[in-house]
């Protein structure tokens, strides 16, 4: 057996988050090392994808004030007030580091960040490089942290487990896809930055490596899972392919309408629209910039009333920026343009956008305080895979960009500091746990002789199981077939047959790997989802249509005891700002003295 | 484990492509912008001698399979300039504020100097002669 | 419509089996809106799952999915199989690359190049955070906002000829963006950057073929950043013989 691969933090994930905890130990405590485990290149990260932007404070008509109230009512009041304080605060400073580091923030004419809104914001804050956000980012944090010596870069090793002894977390087990070597990598601090679960659903804006790898990892290492119902259903994604069109095209001035070119989010609570060459559209927490999860609520009841428009991959609606003309779609959007022209066969200059709500982020991951800790002394959690929680019951947009920074670098720190005086591991505990991981690995997939399932048929059935009975509306029912049908899935996973028995490159069975991983992410998200008998955010439960302070002003955690999945709950944290109503449109519901 | 395999090159890369065949054309070119310089020392040198010489090192010039080759040159040379003007856009972009000045621009500003430069050259050789 | 299929050429190398590549045929749905990478998963989850390549994002951003299509360097996830339909489409992992298994190339040597440009903001002295972000006009960042648009998909390593011939050439992407940083307004490490941008293996390795921005997806043109570098090398060589050290 191979020895084990020693280092002092390990993190995992190569994403915005994980590079900036990677950064930040690095900064901290220069005599660190620093292992970046990652199942893709890190330039390859989901991070890549986001477009719009990201949230911060910068300009003088905006304040603190601003940012934590609209996350917080976006969250429908399910984060934790301190949390998200916390983050509003630090926020500018990592998005100036970013620039400082490179980052190619589109400028206002005297040279000053340019900011834009986004759905849910009362002021316009968010940060962009053009359309191409993330891509950005996601470059100048893989290049600047180039520069760091203390960084060992595992690029293409797929984690599968995590290393403990005793109460502490000490390392993962990693399998390297060139040479199929199953190894130790350990740190006496891991920090999970692997992304969110997009793809337990089968349509999504995710990448296809978007499989709740990190999450499934804690879960099993006995970490609960927080807000796990909670998913963030995008209201712009292209019908067949879920490819993103960004919430900019609409903070832009974007319009969206249904088949008789009628603007329906008025009819939704979200205000009354004003005429696109009105000069104060788009108004801000109003009809198109009105929160996610109340816009892809608004698409299913259009749906209903049979107003939607029919195609070959389901109903859809049209997103219009033909008003912006090409010279601002060109400088401002270039991306929604290649991609509308790409993927939907349209020019958005001349045709509206075909559009419908998609799979888009999970605002639940592993249950982690401000630093990042996790129960579990010596694991980590940041950015998606992680539930702080600041996002709560929806995500406001533009804030995961910032948060993978901002929480990104508290762990990274905390981490950092944490090492100095955690105790040693026993190695040859460790050691023993990689030989049961690897011969485990072995047996299951790649030595094994029959089996008479396919991967892609589990993975499908279990995906459209998943649409059915935990999508943008959900009843008791609904989700209970869910279950049963995953349960099901997670039985006939047992018997799958893989094609390849090699070791290089065996990138099915990296893919039996992830779906593994996502059949305990969607385990974990229909008992949250059951547990949870109120509608709050983008959980809601038609058979109980209301908010629920009352029961439900709470966390849901859903960890194993005894192998067996239980759903227990936590209190979340309110500080200055009382439950409310959420309010959208001509009221923004922000109080009065905040106006 | 590992073994990573390594494809030779082939010689006749060259030919896979039409973009890489004009590319290898390209550099052919240079070899005659450099003849046509000496041819022209030549020149000079033929007129330093007298008008005899000149007059005879014309005549030859005059055969058709000269005339031939310096139809082929000729040809090398159109090419080295066009890839040449093309080239400028790229390595000198011009911008205005934000706006860059369209390729096409600075490629077709390029060929109508030259052209002009060619008329004048022209008109002064009718002239003297 | 539903029966028609289109045949995939595909280029199969297996370490543990194989002494070297071939061929292997697959016939495959075709479908109008399918990309070749539909295609290859296809394949792969229903018909042969011991092929292997890479992709995440199927938008073209991501930059994994790079192979040969019918010779040409090109992104699968946006390259449409009714562009070839009915011909056999022949895929191939990127040429210029060693091949680690079927359609998955080495990319060890690409990322060392990366790193020798020193693709980062290099100060001599730092702003505090506290203090904001730094100035830059939207004239200086449109200086080299387009060479900072490259997603690493390496098709222009496939297409250039040099780096088949001069494997220690740094090659067009990796230049692009050092000279992407010495175009930065923010920027203050010319002189160590300029010394791997300018060397034999920087831009004066480059014959100018053009192909690299021919087959670029981003519209990046790599060529024009690496003409660019010649020009201030140039600049910089005569500056360097004219002026003591820090006069720039």
């Amino acid at each position: 057996m191979a020895e084990l691969l020693k280092h002092d933090v390990v993190i995992v994930g190569g994403g915005a988050a994980g590079l900036r905890a990677a950064i930040a130990v690095a900064e901290r405590n220069p005599n660190l090392s620093v292992a970046v485990v990652s199942k893709i290149y890190p330039m390859r990260s989901h991070t890549v994808s986001a477009e719009g932007g990201a949230a911060a404070v910068i300009k003088a008509n905006d304040s603190f004030e601003h940012h934590i109230y609209d996350t917080i009512s976006g969250a429908d009041w399910l984060a934790d007030q301190d949390a998200v304080e916390l983050f509003v605060h630090e926020a500018p400073k990592e998005l100036t580091l970013l620039e400082h580091w490179g980052c190619p923030w589109s400028r206002d004419p005297d040279g000053t960040v340019a900011v834009r809104p986004f759905g849910g914001m009362k002021i316009e804050r968010t940060w962009f490089a053009a359309d191409k956000t993330g891509f950005h980012m996601l470059h100048t944090l893989y290049q600047t942290a180039l520069r760091y010596v203390e960084l060992t870069w595992y690029d293409e090793w797929f984690a599968t487990k995590l290393l403990v002894d005793g109460d502490r977390c000490y390392g993962v087990v990693a399998l390297e896809l060139r040479t199929g070597a199953i190894r130790g990598i350990t740190g006496k601090a891991v920090i999970l930055c692997t992304g969110g679960a997009g793809r337990v659903f089968p349509f999504t804006t995710n990448a296809i490596t978007k499989t709740g790898d990190g999450m499934a990892l804690a879960l099993r290492a006995g970490v609960p899972l927080k807000d796990m119902e909670f998913i963030q259903y995008h209201p712009t994604g292209l019908p067949g392919t879920g490819i993103l069109i960004t919430e900019a095209a609409r903070g832009e001035g974007g319009i969206m309408v249904n088949k008789d070119g009628y603007r329906y989010l008025q009819d939704y609570g979200l205000g009354k629209p004003l005429d696109v060459n009105d000069p104060r559209h788009p108004v801000k927490r109003t009809m198109e910039l009105g929160p996610r999860d109340k816009l892809s609520q608004a698409f299913v009841m259009e749906m209903r009333k049979g107003r939607t428009l029919k195609g070959p991959y389901g109903d859809y609606v049209l997103l219009d920026i033909r008003h912006l003309g090409e010279k601002k779609i060109n400088e401002k959007l270039p991306f929604v343009r290649e991609l509308a022209r790409n993927y939907a066969g349209i020019d958005p200059v001349y045709e509206p956008i075909p559009v419908r709500p998609v799979v888009h982020y999970v605002m639940g991951g592993v249950d982690t305080d401000v630093d990042g800790r996790t129960v579990l002394d010596g694991l980590y959690a940041a950015g998606e895979c992680a539930c702080v929680s600041i996002n709560g019951a929806n995500r406001l947009g533009s804030n995961s960009l910032t948060e993978c920074l901002v929480f990104g670098a508290r762990a990274g720190h905390h981490a950092a500091e944490y090492v100095a005086s955690a105790p040693d591991p026993n190695d040859s505990v460790l050691q023993k746990q990689v030989e049961e991981e690897a011969a485990r690995i072995r047996k299951q997939f790649l030595e094994k002789t029959e089996g008479k399932e396919r991967l892609v048929t589990v993975r499908k059935d279990m995906q459209n199981a998943m649409e059915d009975g935990v999508g943008i509306y959900r009843t008791e029912q609904s989700v209970q077939q869910a279950l049963e049908k995953v349960l099901e899935c997670r039985e006939r996973f047992k018997e799958v047959y893989l094609d390849d028995h090699t070791v290089s490159f065996n990138t099915e069975l990296i893919s039996a790997l992830e779906l593994e991983c996502m059949l305990d992410v969607a385990l974990a998200m229909c008992h949250a989802a059951l547990a949870r008998r109120e509608s709050r955010g983008a959980h809601q439960r038609e058979d109980h249509p209301n908010r629920d302070d009352e029961n439900f002003l709470k966390h849901s955690l859903v960890v194993l005891r005894d192998g067996q999945p239980k759903v227990e709950w936590k209190d979340v944290v309110i500080t200055k700002w009382p439950p409310g109503e959420r309010k959208y449109g001509a009221d923004s519901g922000l109080p009065t003295d905040q106006k | 484990m590992r073994r990573p395999y390594r494809r030779p090159m082939p010689k006749t890369w060259w030919l896979k492509h039409p973009h890489y065949t004009l590319f290898m054309l390209r550099e052919l070119s240079a070899v005659f912008v450099i003849y046509f310089a000496l041819w022209t020392v030549c020149l000079v040198q033929r007129a330093g001698q007298g008008a005899e010489a000149l007059s005879r090192f014309l005549q030859t010039m005059k055969g058709p399979g000269w005339i031939l080759w310096h139809l082929i040159g000729l040809a090398f040379v159109l090419l080295h300039t066009y890839t040449w003007f093309a080239t400028a856009p790229k390595v000198m972009p011009v911008r205005r504020g934000a706006e860059k000045v369209p390729d096409g621009v600075i490629i077709a500003a390029q060929w109508i100097v030259l052209l002009i430069v060619s008329v004048i050259f022209v008109v002064l050789l009718a002239a003297t002669t | 419509m539903a029966d028609e299929t289109i045949i995939l050429r595909v280029l199969r190398y297996r370490p543990e089996q194989d002494s070297e590549p071939t061929f292997q045929e697959y016939e495959v749905p075709y479908r109008k809106d399918w990309v070749v990478l539909d295609a290859l998963n296809w394949i792969k989850e229903y018909k042969d799952g011991t092929l292997s390549f890479r992709w995440s994002c199927r938008m073209g951003v991501c930059g994994s999915c790079g192979m040969m299509v019918n010779g040409r360097a090109r992104l699968t996830c946006n390259t449409f199989l009714r562009e070839f339909y009915p011909n056999p489409i022949t895929v191939e992992p990127l040429v210029n690359f060693d091949i680690e298994r079927d359609l998955v190339i080495c990319m060890d040597p690409f990322i060392e190049k990366l790193k020798r440009v020193k693709p980062w903001i290099i100060r001599e002295d730092v702003k505090p955070v506290e203090d904001g972000p730094y100035e830059q006009s939207p004239a200086e960042l449109y200086r080299y906002k387009q060479f900072s648009m490259c997603i690493n998909c390496m098709l222009c390593y496939a297409a250039c000829p040099v780096v088949g011939l001069h494997p220690e050439f740094i090659g067009p992407a990796a230049l692009a963006l050092g000279i992407r940083y010495l175009l930065d307004s923010r920027d203050q490490g010319w002189d160590e950057r300029m010394e791997e941008v300018a060397s034999h293996d920087g831009v004066w390795g480059c014959t100018f073929v053009g192909e690299c921005s021919e087959v670029c997806p981003k519209h990046v043109d790599p060529a024009a950043a690496i003409q660019q570098g010649k020009v201030m090398a140039t600049l910089d060589w005569f500056k360097r013989l004219l002026m003591p050290r820090g006069q720039r």
